[in-house]
């Protein structure tokens, strides 16, 4: 079988002495659309966070293609990541906040061009020349010189797409990335991903509560609960026949409201 | 003795103050940053002896602190001339004050600025000086103004140490012509003006920092 794309291994995170995750394994093929769906504080954004380094893990092994993402090699020795094995692996990830996390001290194009200038080493023409190409494919090209807080909500998040994808991540990483917007605007962030989805090639984890386009885009959904995966299948599959009674009420509890 | 008569010792005070000032600025800028930073995000070690550092500036007499620059440090194999005792004590003083108030701007800062920067791949370095750094900078700056008028005020203390300052030279001339009401109220005048210029070059800078961050406002983000 060919090496999947992301593997976490047994992995355990403690808060304090809580135990959010304890021997967690999910294997991520490359290319796949993999949607988490649990209630609040079942562990969604932690295990995002804990594979884009925003929180360290406690025991196991996350891998990327096969290679460690917390330990490397250091004269034959395998030891705790450093900084400089950690940005190696961080290249091949993006991730979209909930809360945007624009940098409101830079113009929108800048926000954008300016990781591919500083990390990337681009220059600044071809780096703001990708970014309008992006802002273009987000639909916001009259807005390269407006600032964050002149934007809408739905507007901030697509920004925020572009500055992703300027980077060229292989893995995207989408945490409720709609949730903190007004109903009417969700809609026109979902389109870009839906578009990502059908002609780009990433492999993607995201975590959602609109629980239509989880259906619509996932190849597997994920049904997480204190920090264990209690059900995941096919998005047909586990929306109209869930097996578990934890998934049925979990469900259940959406359709109501 | 007229006044005319004074106007060039007190001028000449007046340039070994400014003197002081232009150097003790930048040092406490450059210290306060530095000890800010670092008390943040090193290891233990640095940390504490940085928190050691800002803690024993800001605990004791900056007057005191200038008498064992000047006069101890000699015993330990340490000679400084007045002025650089004067310096250094005053610019590590108030150093010690740019330090929290760096750390206190920088925590303001919200924690998704820090976690998209290290999404978007930059390094720590990188993530302080284009990201964090920037942002917290509008915070710091009606504080920072606030300590440079602390840092000139204090350098009066120099007097202490045989430095002919602004205040030296005040109290030498008054002592001669006892004229102290003239004497001490033009002193007073140039004190409080050097505080305003302060004020306003500070104000100046805010403003030029705050343009981009206005706009974007701080939680914009
Ligand atoms: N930095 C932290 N310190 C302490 N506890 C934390 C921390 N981050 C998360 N937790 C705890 O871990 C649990 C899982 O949090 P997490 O944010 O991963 O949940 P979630 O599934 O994303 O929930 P939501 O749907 O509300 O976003 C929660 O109980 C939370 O309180
Ligand atoms: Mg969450």
């Amino acid at each position: 079988m060919k090496q999947p794309k992301i593997r976490f291994q047994d992995v355990s995170k403690f808060f304090g002495d809580q135990p959010l995750f304890d021997g967690f394994n999910l294997d991520i093929t490359e290319q796949e659309i993999v949607t988490l769906i649990g209630p609040s504080g079942s562990g969604k954004s932690t295990l995002l966070r804990m594979l884009m380094t925003l929180e360290t893990i406690d025991g196991g092994e996350i891998f990327i293609d096969g290679e460690p993402l917390w330990h490397c090699e250091r004269r034959s020795k395998t030891v705790k990541a450093d900084e400089k094995h950690l940005r190696q692996m961080r290249a091949k990830l993006g991730m979209v906040f909930q809360h945007f996390n624009l940098f409101p001290h830079m113009s929108v194009l800048r926000n954008i061009a300016e990781a591919p200038i500083r990390v990337l080493g681009k220059s600044r023409e071809q780096a703001y020349n990708d970014a309008a190409c992006l802002l273009e494919q987000v639909g916001l090209a009259d807005k390269a010189d407006a600032f964050p807080a002149d934007l809408s909500g739905g507007q901030k998040q697509r920004v925020g797409i572009a500055r992703t994808l300027a980077m060229q991540p292989s893995v995207l990483l989408l945490d409720e990335i709609t949730s903190a917007l007004d109903p009417e605007l969700v809609d026109e962030v979902l389109d870009v991903i839906r578009q990502l989805a059908a002609t780009q090639r990433y492999t993607m984890l995201l975590v959602t509560h609109e629980m239509y386009f989880a259906r619509e885009i996932s190849d597997r959904v994920c049904f997480l609960d204190q920090g264990r995966i209690v059900e995941e299948g096919r998005p047909e599959q586990l929306f109209s026949q869930p097996q578990s009674p934890r998934t049925q009420s979990f469900l259940a509890s959406f359709l109501r409201s | 003795m007229t006044f005319y008569e004074m106007l060039p010792l007190l001028l000449r005070g007046l340039g070994v103050t400014l003197l002081i000032v232009l150097l003790a600025l930048p040092i406490s800028g450059l210290v306060g940053f530095l000890a800010g930073i670092t008390r943040l995000y090193a290891g233990w070690f640095l940390r504490s002896v940085v928190v050691v550092y800002i803690e024993f500036f800001r605990g004791t007499s900056v007057l005191i602190q200038l008498y064992w620059i000047y006069f101890v440090l000699p015993f330990l194999g340490v000679s400084l001339s007045a002025v650089s005792a004067g310096v250094l004590a005053i610019g590590l003083n108030i150093g010690a004050y740019v330090a929290e108030v760096v750390r206190g701007a920088l925590l303001t800062v919200p924690q998704g600025q820090s976690d998209a920067a290290v999404a978007l791949n930059f390094s720590a370095w990188q993530r302080l000086r284009y990201i964090l750094l920037p942002q917290a900078l509008a915070n710091m700056l009606p504080s920072l103004g606030n300590l440079s008028i602390e840092l000139l005020k204090a350098t009066s203390l120099v007097s202490l140490i045989t430095v002919a300052d602004l205040t030296y030279q005040a109290k030498a001339l008054a002592d001669l012509t006892l004229q102290v009401g003239l004497i001490f109220g033009t002193v007073l005048l140039i004190y409080f003006f050097l505080a305003q210029l302060l004020a306003a070059l500070f104000r100046a800078l805010e403003k030029r920092v705050g343009r981009g961050l206005k706009r974007g406002g701080l939680q914009g983000g």
